[in-house]
C-alpha cells in the first residue's frame, strides 16, 4: 500500500514538469531489440567503443527514419524532446566527454572503382548490392543466424539518410571493433580506395527504388462461396488436406467470449498451418505469431450467401518492416489462393 | 541528390509508407514463461477482456526444427465488441480476436502484439479509429503493468508455481 501511495505521488508530481526520461524511453522503445545495456541482439550493438564515436545527429536521424525493410521501426510519434532524451541517454554511456561531429563535406571518390572494391572486400557480408548478406535480422534471439552481429544493409534509405559521408568514411577506416567488421588497415585499403568505396555507398541513394505502393490493396480478401455453409466448410477441409496443411480444431468467432450456447454459429474459423512454409516465415520473423495461425473464416449472411474471409498476407507482412518476410509471404499468399480456388470451384 | 542531402531526406520522409512506424508493441521481461502467461491473463482480466483461448505454437514448430522452448499466443476480446464488429465490419474478421504472442528466448520472455493502430489506415472508419486507439492504449497499459510488476513485487512462488530452473 505504501508503495502504491509512493507511486501515485511520483506519478502526480513526477510527470508535470520533468523532462522526458531517456532511460525509461530507451527501455520502452529500444531495449527489446538493442538490449538493456546496448549490447545488441536483434539490433546492432550501441554500447562501449561504438558509442564513443556516434555523432549525435546520426542517432537522432536513425531514430526518426528507422531502417525500412530491416526491422528497425521509424519512431515518428515521439516528440523531439523524447528523441533527444533517448540520445542523451545513449551518449551517457560514453567514457569520454568529447563531442563527436563529422562535417557534411561530401567525400569525392570514384564510385565506379568503389563498386569493384566493395564487391571484393565488403560484399561477402554486406551483399553484392549492399542490401546485406545472410539471414538473421529478425526480432528474435532464437532464430537461426549466420552472424553473431548481423551486417546491416548499406543501401538502406534510413542508413543513408542518417549517415553523412564523413561518418561512413570513419566507419570504413576504423571498422567496428568487437565485431567482424574489418578496418581499413586490415583490408589494406589506401585512402583513395576508402573514398571510392564511400562514394559508391552514397550512389545507392540515387538507385534506391521508390517504395512499392500497395496502398490500394485490401487487408482482407473476401470471396463468395457458391455453396451452402456446411458444404463450403467440407470443401475447405478437403482442400486443406490435399494441400498438406495441418489444421487445428474449428472455432466459432465468439467462442470463449460467451457461453457456448450463445455463440453465433454462422461464423466459423478454419485454422491451419503449413509447417514448412510457416517454419520458413517464422524463422525470418518470429513475431509472426501475432497474426497466426492462418485461417479462413466462413460466414453465412442473413441472405444465406456464404462468404470467406482471409487475411491478406501480402499486406500484413509489411507491418513487420522485414523485407525478407515480405518475399516469403508471397508464397504463403499463393498457397492460400490455391486453397480458396479449390474450395469454391 | 548528392548535393541536396536535405532534399533527399525530405522526400524520404514524405513518401515514407505508414507500414514503417512502430507497428509492434513489444516487451522483454525476465519472468519465467509461466509467470508471464499468468500475469498477462490477470492484466487482461483487469481491463475487462476475456481470454478466448490459448494457442500452443511450439509443438508444430519444433517438429519442423524451429528452436524455441515456448511459444504461445493468447487470443482475447470482449463479447459485445466481437459481435458488433464482425457484424458491422466483417472485413475485420481475420484480425479478430486480438492476440498477444509470448515466446521464450534464452533467459527472457518476449511479448509482442501488433499495434492495433496499424490497422487504422487499412480500415478507414471513424468508429474503428476510436476502437483501435482504445485497444492500443489498453495493450500499452497492460504491457507497462506487466513490466512494472516485475520490478515492484517479485512473484510469490507459492501463488505462482514457477518453472524456473526447469528448462
Ligand atoms: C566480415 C564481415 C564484414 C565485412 C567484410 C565488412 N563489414 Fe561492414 N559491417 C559488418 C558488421 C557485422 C557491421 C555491424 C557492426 C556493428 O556496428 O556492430 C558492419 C557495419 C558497417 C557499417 C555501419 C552501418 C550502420 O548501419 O551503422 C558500414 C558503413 C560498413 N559496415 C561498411 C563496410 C564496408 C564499406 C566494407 C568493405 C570495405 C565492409 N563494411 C566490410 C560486417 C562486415
Ligand atoms: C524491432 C527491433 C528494433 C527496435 C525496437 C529498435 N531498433 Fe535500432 N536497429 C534494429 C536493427 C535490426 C538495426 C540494424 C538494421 C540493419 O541490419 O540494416 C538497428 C540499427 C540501429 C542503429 C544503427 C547502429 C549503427 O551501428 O549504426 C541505431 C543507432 C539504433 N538502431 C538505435 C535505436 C534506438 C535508439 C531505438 C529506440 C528508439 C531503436 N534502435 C529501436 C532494430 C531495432
Amino acid at each position: 500500500m505504501r508503495k502504491l501511495l509512493l507511486l501515485i505521488c511520483l506519478a502526480a508530481f513526477g510527470s508535470v514538469h520533468a523532462a522526458p526520461d531517456g532511460l525509461k524511453l530507451y527501455t520502452k522503445h529500444c531495449s527489446v531489440c538493442h538490449n538493456e545495456n546496448g549490447i545488441g541482439g536483434i539490433g546492432l550493438p550501441l554500447n562501449s567503443y561504438k558509442v564513443e564515436s556516434f555523432p549525435r545527429d546520426y542517432l537522432l536521424k536513425t531514430i526518426r527514419l528507422g531502417r525500412e525493410g530491416r526491422v528497425m521501426p521509424a519512431f515518428k510519434k515521439l516528440s523531439d524532446a523524447q528523441v533527444n532524451a533517448i540520445v542523451d541517454y545513449l551518449l551517457s554511456w560514453k567514457k569520454t566527454t568529447i563531442e563527436v561531429v563529422f562535417s557534411d563535406t561530401p567525400v569525392d571518390g570514384n564510385p565506379v572503382s568503389g563498386k569493384l572494391l566493395f564487391e571484393h572486400h565488403c560484399a561477402e557480408c554486406h551483399g553484392m548490392d549492399g542490401k546485406s548478406e545472410g539471414i538473421g535480422t529478425g526480432v528474435s534471439l532464437s532464430r537461426e543466424r549466420e552472424f553473431q552481429v548481423i551486417p546491416p544493409a548499406l543501401n538502406n534509405p534510413g542508413f543513408l539518410g542518417a549517415a553523412n559521408d564523413q561518418w561512413i568514411r570513419h566507419t570504413v577506416v576504423n571498422g567496428r571493433a568487437g565485431t567482424i567488421m574489418p578496418s581499413q588497415k586490415k583490408l589494406k585499403l589506401s585512402n583513395t580506395e576508402v573514398d571510392n568505396i564511400v562514394s559508391y555507398l552514397r550512389s545507392f541513394e540515387a538507385q534506391s527504388a521508390p517504395l512499392e505502393k500497395h496502398q490500394d490493396e485490401k487487408p482482407t480478401l473476401i470471396f463468395d462461396s457458391p455453396y451452402d455453409f456446411t458444404t463450403t466448410i467440407g470443401n475447405i477441409k478437403r482442400s486443406l488436406q490435399g494441400l498438406n496443411f495441418r489444421y487445428f480444431p474449428d472455432r466459432y468467432m465468439e467462442m470463449g467470449l460467451i457461453d457456448d450456447k450463445e455463440v453465433n454459429k454462422k461464423q466459423l474459423s478454419l485454422r491451419f498451418c503449413n509447417f514448412n512454409l510457416l517454419y520458413e516465415m517464422i524463422n525470418i520473423e518470429p513475431r509472426l505469431g501475432v497474426v497466426l495461425p492462418c485461417s479462413v473464416t466462413v460466414v453465412e449472411g442473413d441472405d444465406g450467401q456464404v462468404k470467406l474471409y482471409v487475411m491478406n498476407m501480402k499486406v500484413v507482412s509489411r507491418v513487420f518492416n522485414n523485407a525478407q518476410l515480405t518475399e516469403a509471404a508471397e508464397k504463403m499468399h499463393l498457397k492460400l489462393m490455391e486453397l480458396i480456388d479449390e474450395a469454391t470451384l | 541528390m548528392k548535393k541536396y542531402p536535405g532534399l533527399f531526406l525530405l522526400s524520404l520522409m514524405l513518401c515514407w509508407s505508414p507500414a514503417q512506424a512502430e507497428n509492434m508493441i513489444m516487451l522483454r521481461v525476465s519472468h519465467s514463461f509461466d509467470n508471464t502467461m499468468i500475469l498477462i491473463k490477470e492484466k487482461l482480466d483487469d481491463y475487462g477482456y476475456k481470454v478466448a483461448h490459448i494457442q500452443k505454437c511450439d509443438t508444430g514448430l519444433s517438429d519442423s526444427g524451429y528452436k524455441t522452448d515456448f511459444y504461445k499466443s493468447i487470443f482475447f476480446g470482449k463479447f459485445e465488441e466481437m459481435r458488433h464488429l464482425t457484424a458491422t465490419y466483417p472485413e475485420l474478421i481475420p484480425y479478430l480476436p486480438i492476440k498477444i504472442a509470448i515466446m521464450q528466448e534464452k533467459e527472457t520472455v518476449l511479448i509482442v502484439a501488433m499495434n492495433p493502430e496499424t490497422l487504422s489506415p487499412l480500415f478507414p472508419s471513424e468508429e474503428l479509429a476510436v476502437q483501435f486507439a482504445r485497444w492500443e492504449s489498453d495493450l500499452r497499459a497492460i504491457f507497462e503493468e506487466v513490466s512494472e510488476t516485475q520490478k515492484l513485487e517479485p512473484l510469490n512462488p507459492v501463488t505462482f508455481p514457477t518453472t524456473i530452473n526447469q528448462h
